[in-house]
């Protein structure tokens, strides 16, 4: 939904207007939420047809990729003008 | 009649006219080119084979069937709307190789046989440099002078392999191939380099953003979805490749996390895409191979849309560097939505282009059992939410304020990116006008409620995520930084082992007088005094030379009846 | 009248030589000397298509019928060589001659054009004839008559060079009538198909392994393979460039003919490949001829030595080509016979052209004639690649053909060998093309090419190295027929 972001926003962040865009995303996090328990699955594993699965999957992913990406950066970090 | 012109030769043959046309006709000229060969394509009879002997082999350059076509119709469309992009420049340097460079991929797509595949092959390498060297920097001409080797290098391992395929199997056929020899395992590495491949992939982070801002379109669309489409017309169903294809996915997505300049965020995002083609390739079903096509034709779209929004900050502000931009959407409201369509897209949201295409290679590796595979596509598709949803649009337009005030982009650069953002809105909407393009048939429906409902939460917890991650400390910041990847080899290592060589040769030379230099010197003067024209081979005087060879070679013929 | 046309190959040049002395008059001569050589293009031409189209021909020279008589006897092998010899000889006799390069003067230079049908007459007639001893009688004339044109040559060192050719040649010839006279002992005829119905019974004995190693010690010298080579390098240097175009296009070129012609319809495959093993002896020294003909050419400071040290090279890979001894080596050696004729006549030509506005031949002197000579300079860079063997260029067909036999064969070596001595090539020929486009010269010169009577000809040929280079019909097809015939039954 990063199409959240222009609605609230505007052309610079200001404090009311983010907390505002925060409010609606977690509004729209609980509907579909809530909705995935009345929608029918099909999903190929078992896990996938949980309510709220691919949510779960969602936040879990981005926790781990930046987890791990925040270690690769210990690792291949340079200063800008490394090559030059 | 006018199938008897390969396709992709309109191009090629209109672009060598350009530089000797003037003013306005030089820019509709440059526009109707995509155009006519657009128009061409669509007259083309599946079916058309066109071969001419050569060497005594029969050679097929062109060769019509539904996979070729598919990637064909979306080449055009890239070519017509990065040469409307690139409308502005004064550039005819640009224009032509981009064109060339256009016509040659094209080219290649119907390449009936492997010779012809490898003279195109070549050809875009060498067209598509000058996208590169067109930025007039000293960086750009080594990073430029970089990418050509390895450009080159797939091209002689495509050669080698073709040859020793040919030695083993008589045929110079491009069909599928298959990991079966030597001959076609140089072959696949050859695609490889260009698929950017993990380990074959410095090229094409190390390059992309050292592209001028036209040069980056041109390039996003063609070299690697040319390599896609040879992958899958050769090795679809090559179950290697389905881990690969896993392998780039993931790292890319992490390396794109934590990128700083945001063309080459692109560029490896560009990568994690590609991997999703892989595994579809690896996968090899009649679904996979589809998604294959879908997800190639939707991702030069919304690749190319996200190049050209970039490309277009570049040009006005002078930087893609993440830690330098923000809230541009003040100066730049054209550009921050269409840009915010090519996020969409990317991140799968239902009614764009990536979510109709995507989940097809989902679905396909799921259904085939690849259940690792699926989680770790699944995560990456998550990955590109955070990195080419929200950090591309968030970052630039959106983000706290720095100070810039711009212009809006140039109206050629509006009219491409609006033109490319309504391509991915309409495959959303209407996903049966790709589908039936694809080459076998589709059996797959994108809209179901449930898939619909899934992806919704996939997107919204993701953008929640990084929301949390944010304020958690734990989202990695954008700052001025470069991330060593597989070039530090090439442009640091390799350099850096060179100097150590060789200062401890000069070391060894002072230590011991160099007796092993004297030697090598004394090869270098034995060479040289052999052949030189005062040597004994380079001394072509002697008479009595001469008789004694024949006296010797009579005597070796004469002993061989001996032995 | 058609069926007298193998006569009239080489009678009608040998006829047209005493003419041309008798003519004089310089304008009068070359136009009556070209016309001759473009009707024997026009015989060979139709004697290749009646070949294609019927098959072998035989004649009776005057009517005495073989083995009593001699005979003339084409097949598609023969024809083939015709066609280059004709067509080289064509585009050359066509070149203006230059009074700069050569020691006689204008009046005089009817002497060269008798001089060149009369070498013409003997390199047509070693082709076309089917007669052992007929052929050392026209490898005597289009040799003598070689020394000569070799020693018309202006720089005084062309007589040196040409004696020494003279002296070269010699021993081969000789070499060659003692291995003829050596199977005349065995067998009573001289007849080439006789000869390889009656030789098989004797082709134990020692005379005959005696006569073999003559023979072929013997071409090798005309051939210059190495390390038989060392006439040639002065020979083209000093000599006139024309006749170094034509000599380096059709002399070693139809010395190739006539050692496959030996080894494959006299002796035959058996004994030569399988009895002998000739390719242990001929493959290590085509490969030594490949390097070291390529490395040479790097330390050379005279382009034409430059380019006839490149022949040696090029002369390697046809031995290897016929060392290899199965269908795609042979036929990349036979294509490659025509393919370097082509580039090397054409090489040598545009350094015709280049001497017509500097004085020297020396790498150095063509410092910036990029500029000044485009289109000169253009072909130079086009017979280059086909040198290298880029892709699209003659060179690239043979060298194609090659590594396939190697391959065929197994000799992984052998096959990296030939890539690798391109790159070697690539070192000469960038050498020469750096000097030429890149001086630091300031001042552009002023544009000064070449006349079009030099231009032409000399892009006829190199023209035909990217035609030939693209549609390969005409030679690959016809030299892999010629290697099919030439194989046939053997393996």
């Amino acid at each position: 939904m990063s199409q959240e972001k222009p609605s609230v926003s505007g052309g610079q962040a200001d404090g009311a207007a983010m907390r505002r865009g925060l409010r609606l995303l977690g509004l729209i996090c609980a509907v579909l939420f809530v909705a995935d328990f009345f929608v029918e699955k099909h999903g190929h594993h078992a896990w996938e047809n949980l309510p709220g699965a691919y949510g779960f999957f969602g936040l879990l992913a981005c926790g781990v990729l930046a987890l791990v990406a925040s270690l690769l950066r210990k690792f291949v970090e340079r200063d800008e003008d490394y090559y030059d | 009649m006018i199938e008897a012109i390969p396709p992709g030769m309109i191009l090629i043959l209109g672009a060598l006219i350009l530089p000797f046309l003037g003013g306005a006709l030089q820019r509709v000229w440059l526009v109707l080119l995509p155009v006519l060969g657009f128009v061409q394509l669509t007259l083309l009879p599946e079916g058309l084979a066109q071969s001419f002997e050569f060497f005594g082999y029969g050679l097929n350059p062109v060769r019509v069937d539904s996979l070729s076509l598919v990637f064909a119709y979306v080449f055009y469309l890239a070519a017509f709307l990065s040469v409307v992009y690139a409308l502005h420049l004064r550039d005819t340097v640009q224009w032509v190789s981009g064109l060339v460079y256009a016509g040659s991929a094209i080219g290649a797509l119907f390449a009936g046989d492997l010779i012809s595949l490898f003279v195109y092959w070549e050809i875009t390498a060498l067209a598509s440099l000058f996208q590169i060297w067109a930025r007039r920097t000293e960086a750009a001409y080594r990073a430029g002078l970089r990418y050509l080797v390895i450009q080159v290098s797939s091209g002689v391992l495509l050669l080698a392999g073709t040859i020793l395929h040919f030695a083993d199997t008589g045929s110079l056929e491009f069909g599928a191939l298959g990991l079966v020899s030597v001959g076609t395992t140089l072959i696949f590495l050859a695609f490889g380099i260009k698929a950017a491949f993990p380990l074959l992939h410095g090229w094409l982070e190390d390059a992309y953003p050292e592209a001028t801002v036209t040069g980056a379109v041109f390039l996003s669309a063609f070299t690697t979805k040319l390599a896609i489409y040879a992958l899958a017309r050769g090795f679809a169903g090559t179950e290697i490749l389905v881990p690969i294809g896993a392998v780039m996915a993931a790292f890319a997505t992490f390396y794109a996390l934590i990128e700083n300049d945001l063309r080459r965020l692109l560029a490896y995002s560009l990568i994690s895409q590609l991997g999703f083609m892989v595994v579809g390739i690896g996968v090899g079903s009649e679904m996979a191979l589809n998604g294959t096509a879908a997800h190639a034709f939707a991702s030069v779209l919304y690749k190319g849309l996200l190049f050209m929004a970039m490309g277009a900050v570049l040009y006005r502000t002078g930087t893609t560097r993440s830690s330098e931009l923000g809230g541009l959407y003040g100066s730049m409201p054209w550009t921050a939505l269409l840009c915010l369509v090519g996020s969409a897209s990317i991140a799968a949201l239902p009614l764009f282009s990536g979510f109709i295409s995507k989940s097809m290679i989902l679905t396909a590796a799921a259904e085939n059992h690849y259940s690792l595979t699926y989680t770790v596509l699944l995560a990456a598709s998550a990955g590109a939410v955070l990195h080419s949803g929200i950090r591309i649009s968030y970052d630039t337009f959106f983000g706290p304020d720095r100070g810039i005030r711009c212009d809006e982009a140039p109206r050629n650069m509006r009219f491409a990116m609006g033109g490319a953002a309504l391509l991915c809105f309409a495959l959303g909407v209407a996903p049966n006008l790709l589908y039936e393009l694809l080459p076998y048939p589709v059996n797959y429906q994108p809209y179901t409620f449930s898939h619909v409902a899934d992806q919704l939460q996939l997107i919204a917890f993701s953008v929640a995520a990084a929301v949390l991650l944010v304020r958690l400390g734990l989202y990695p910041k954008a700052r001025s930084a470069r991330n060593l990847d597989i070039d530090w080899l090439y442009r640091s290592l390799l350099p850096g082992l060179v100097q150590f060589a060789g200062r401890q040769l000069a070391r060894l030379k002072s230590a011991i007088e160099s007796r092993a230099l004297m030697g090598l010197q004394s090869a270098v003067r034995y060479v040289q005094g052999h052949h030189a024209p005062t040597g004994v081979l380079g001394d072509p005087w002697s008479i009595g030379a001469t008789a004694l060879w024949a006296a010797l070679l009579l005597v070796a013929y004469l002993l061989m009846a001996y032995l | 009248m058609t069926e007298h046309l193998p006569a009239l190959q080489t009678a009608l040049p040998l006829l047209a030589a005493p003419v041309c002395v008798l003519l004089r008059r310089a304008a009068l001569v070359r136009v009556f000397a070209v016309l001759v050589t473009w009707s024997c293009l026009a015989i060979a031409l139709s004697l290749l298509q009646e070949v294609l189209g019927h098959g072998e021909i035989s004649y009776a020279l005057g009517g005495w019928v073989a083995p009593l008589g001699i005979e003339y006897r084409v097949d598609i092998l023969n024809a083939y060589v015709l066609v280059l010899v004709a067509t080289i000889a064509s585009v050359v006799i066509a070149f203006p001659l230059a009074g700069r390069e050569l020691r006689i003067p204008k009046e005089r230079f009817f002497l060269f054009y008798a001089l060149f049908l009369l070498c013409l007459a003997g390199l047509l007639g070693i082709t076309i004839t089917g007669d052992l001893f007929n052929i050392f009688v026209f490898l005597e004339i289009s040799s003598l008559s070689a020394y000569a044109l070799i020693g018309l040559g202006r720089d005084r060192r062309a007589l040196t060079a040409g004696f020494s050719y003279l002296v070269m040649g010699t021993i081969g010839g000789t070499f060659i009538l003692i291995g003829i006279g050596l199977v005349y002992q065995m067998t009573g005829t001289l007849n080439i198909v006789d000869l390889s119905q009656r030789l098989p019974p004797v082709l134990g004995t020692r005379t005959v392994w005696m006569a073999f190693a003559f023979l072929v010690v013997g071409t090798s010298i005309k051939l210059a393979a190495f390390p038989l080579h060392q006439w040639l390098p002065n020979a083209y240097t000093y000599g006139p460039s024309v006749v170094a175009s034509f000599l380096s296009a059709t002399a070693t070129k139809v010395a190739y003919y006539v050692l496959v012609r030996l080894l494959f319809t006299v002796f035959g495959f058996a004994f030569v490949f399988e009895r002998v093993q000739l390719s242990a002896l001929l493959l290590p020294l085509s490969l030594i001829a490949m390097v070291v003909g390529s490395l040479a050419a790097i330390y050379q400071t005279n382009i034409k030595r430059l380019l006839a040290y490149s022949s040696i090279a090029q002369i390697g890979y046809m031995t290897l080509g016929l060392s290899l001894a199965n269908l795609d080596g042979l036929t990349g050696g036979l294509v490659h016979l025509f393919n370097h004729g082509l580039i090397k006549g054409g090489l040598f030509l545009v350094v015709a052209c280049a001497l017509s506005r500097v004085e020297s031949p020396r790498i150095e002197s063509l410092r910036g004639l990029g500029k000044r000579m485009p289109w000169t300079m253009a072909a130079f860079v086009v017979g280059g690649l086909g040198l290298i063997g880029i892709p699209g260029t003659v060179g690239f067909v043979s060298k194609w053909y090659l590594v396939l036999g190697a391959l065929d064969q197994g000799l992984y070596f052998v096959a990296f060998m030939v890539l690798a001595s391109s790159l070697l090539a690539v070192v000469y020929v960038w050498r020469v093309i750096e000097v030429m486009y890149f001086s630091d010269e300031e001042r552009a010169p002023e544009r000064d090419d070449a006349p079009l009577s030099m231009l032409l000809p000399t892009w006829v040929l190199i023209g035909a190295t990217i035609y030939f280079g693209l549609d390969t019909e005409l030679t690959a097809g016809v030299a892999e027929q010629a290697a099919a015939y030439l194989l046939g039954g053997a393996s």
